[in-house]
């Protein structure tokens, strides 16, 4: 049986406009040419660096921001976790009251059957019932971002947005989270759309993978096949760059390279272009498409023939 | 041959008038090495590296304990003799390089002002500083402010910065992780050649195991201001002793980490005992009849703080 589509979109191009002095205003493309699938139990990670337009990408799934060009398709309800707990609950509202509002504005029952979903839901994420009476500053990080997941899925979402929901938090807590997300994606049957900087975190919870650099996908892919087949340019850096803790060997330092251009001095061509390590003439003369190599594998690479396997 | 030792941090406790914060840490740091304090967030090791130059935030006094710094115990030493350590002998380099830089001054001015000599000589040693940073272009960077720079630019300034008066220790808390994953490589390889090529010291802070892993040298564990193990890092990563150190390590590979529901008492009881008593999954009776074990040497270079390597 095929998963239904929860999320499509079809070129997707958004820009923002930045002053860069008194008189000069620039038009910078947050997005170009994004296309994007999410299927049903589906969980995609957007893996990709600071600046890349891998935030902009999940408000347009929100609905936050809207799109320049292109139309973009949802057919189920969202929800969202971000990065910063701190600041996503309501420092005035007990924890009871931010968990119960999202559920009594969209199912219209009693707060009996409210409370009782928030107990459950608690529960869920690992937390106990003496949080309800709580206000946000008297938990910790881990358990504030707890109580968000908790709050996104109080209504029954088909689909979480997560963006960086783990990257403030420690590295024990980390897990924690992460665990918890797993089982609850089991449990609920909801799909995931998770942005992410970290290969560790990409890891642990996708089914696809969608590796952004300036606004461009240069590559999709099944999880499994990390690290098991070719990849683009970008993401070979990427995988290079993370300092594995039990790797038999140090990274590779002195194959990384060059930092991502500024938004004033884009030039014609890949993006990658400036920091690619197989670079040819022909790169310059456009920015390559994403072309599927396989049903579960694209890459947007002009030398497709070139690249290797990583190992 | 004994190693020469450049700084050594004996029975440090840290805190306010009512409680202690950091308590009775020691370690030392030789001639030409790196050594990483590894903790998370609340763990003590930005205070003890603070407590090293004497910039601990307003209420934190060093309660006892000695600080020696090339036979000199800085704790005795007063503000005007601090004043030729700090920067001339022990630099510092912290997380957030935007915050640390004066923005309304240039990169050449900020580097200048701590250079001595007549204006040509300044400005040849704030290229050549820049240069051995690796930052492109040092000339033209000179006129720059802070914010026309990129955030692995700026860390390149700062350490700039931190060398020009040859310090023979480098203080460097979380210098990469507010960094994205190809720059942060790039900052530890700056680093790991300062230090082969100059002999540069490093006291090297960080809560990620992999940067960890791969940059320092000796490691001390702190959890709730102990130092509950101290390891060469190869046999830290590979053997971890204390239950902490272990659990850390099953956290940051995801998969293995059986802990989800840890962390999760709202009351953390306190008491008089081992620190990781509440959360140990090893404990014994005797953990709760003894009291803080103490720092117990395996071998002469592993010391573990838990009652399980008592001989």
């Amino acid at each position: 049986m095929k998963n239904k589509l929860l999320v499509q979109a079809k070129g997707l191009w958004k820009s923002y406009e930045i002053r860069v002095s008194l008189f000069k205003k620039i038009r910078f493309w947050a997005l170009k040419n994004i296309n994007l699938e999410i299927k049903e139990r589906e969980s995609v990670v957007l893996l990709g660096e600071s600046g890349c337009g891998k935030t902009t990408l999940g408000k347009l799934i929100l609905g936050i921001e809207k799109p320049d060009k292109g139309h973009i398709e949802v057919s189920t309800s969202v929800q969202a976790v971000f990065q910063d707990p701190y600041a996503s609950l309501n420092p005035r509202m007990k924890i009871k009251e931010s968990l119960l509002e999202p559920f009594l504005i969209k199912f219209r029952k009693s707060e009996k059957e409210g409370l009782k979903k928030v107990i459950n839901l608690l529960r869920e994420v690992g937390l106990s019932k003496e949080v309800l009476e709580l206000y946000p500053h008297a938990l910790s990080g881990g358990q504030r971002q707890r109580v968000a997941l908790a709050r996104a899925l109080i209504t029954d979402p088909g689909l979480l947005v997560l963006d960086e929901p783990t990257s403030s938090l420690d590295v024990s807590v980390e897990a924690q989270i992460l665990k918890v997300l797993k089982r609850l994606r089991e449990k609920t049957g909801a799909s995931y759309f998770l942005i992410t900087h970290s290969l560790r975190v990409a890891k642990a919870l996708a089914d696809k993978i969608l590796v952004m650099y300036m606004g461009n996908i240069v590559e999709e892919f099944s999880a499994e096949l990390l690290n098991k087949t070719m990849h683009h340019p970008y993401t070979q850096m990427l995988i290079r760059a993370y300092p594995d803790p039990f790797a038999p060997s140090p990274p590779p330092f002195d194959q990384i390279k060059g930092e991502v251009a500024g938004i004033t001095e884009i030039k014609k061509g890949c993006p990658f272009y400036p920091r690619c390590p197989i670079k040819e003439d022909i790169c310059l003369t456009g920015s390559p498409e994403l072309k599927p190599l396989s049903r579960k594998h694209s890459i947007a690479c002009f030398l497709v023939s070139k690249l290797n396997h990583l190992n | 041959m004994k190693k020469m030792s450049l700084l050594k941090v004996e029975n440090l406790s840290l805190g306010s008038d009512r409680i202690s914060i950091v308590k009775e840490v020691s370690f030392v740091i030789h001639r030409g090495e790196i050594y990483g304090l590894l903790g998370e967030s609340g763990s003590g090791k930005t205070l003890t590296s603070l407590s090293i130059i004497r910039l601990l935030p307003p209420g934190v006094h060093i309660l006892s304990g000695k600080i020696i710094f090339k036979e000199i115990d800085l704790t005795g030493l007063d503000e005007e003799n601090l004043r030729n350590i700090r920067g001339k002998e022990i630099a510092l380099i912290l997380q957030d390089p935007l915050s640390a830089l004066n923005p309304v001054l240039t990169v050449g001015e900020q580097i200048e002002e701590v250079l001595s000599g007549n204006k040509a000589e300044r400005k040849r040693r704030a290229i050549e500083l820049l240069k051995e940073v690796g930052l492109p272009d040092p000339e033209m960077r000179l006129r720059n402010y802070p914010h026309e720079l990129s955030g692995g630019m700026r860390q390149r300034v700062m350490i700039a910065i931190s060398l020009a008066r040859d310090p023979s220790l480098l203080i460097a808390d979380e210098p990469t992780t507010a960094l994205d994953l190809t720059l942060q490589i790039q900052i530890m390889k700056l680093l790991l050649s300062l230090n082969q090529k100059k002999g540069l010291s490093i006291l090297f802070i960080t809560h990620d195991l992999g940067v960890m892993r791969w940059i320092a040298r000796r490691v001390g564990v702190l959890y709730k201001g102990f130092l509950i193990e101290e390891a060469p890092v190869e046999d830290l990563f590979k053997t971890p002793l204390h239950p902490y150190a272990k659990e850390l390590m099953k956290a940051y590979s995801i998969e293995d980490s059986g802990t989800e529901m840890r962390a999760l008492n709202l009351k953390t009881q306190e008491h008089q005992g081992c620190p990781y008593l509440a959360l140990c999954s090893e404990k014994t009776e005797k953990c709760y009849k003894k009291g803080v074990p103490p720092l117990i040497a395996i071998s002469p270079k592993r010391k573990v703080r838990c009652w399980h390597y008592e001989k």
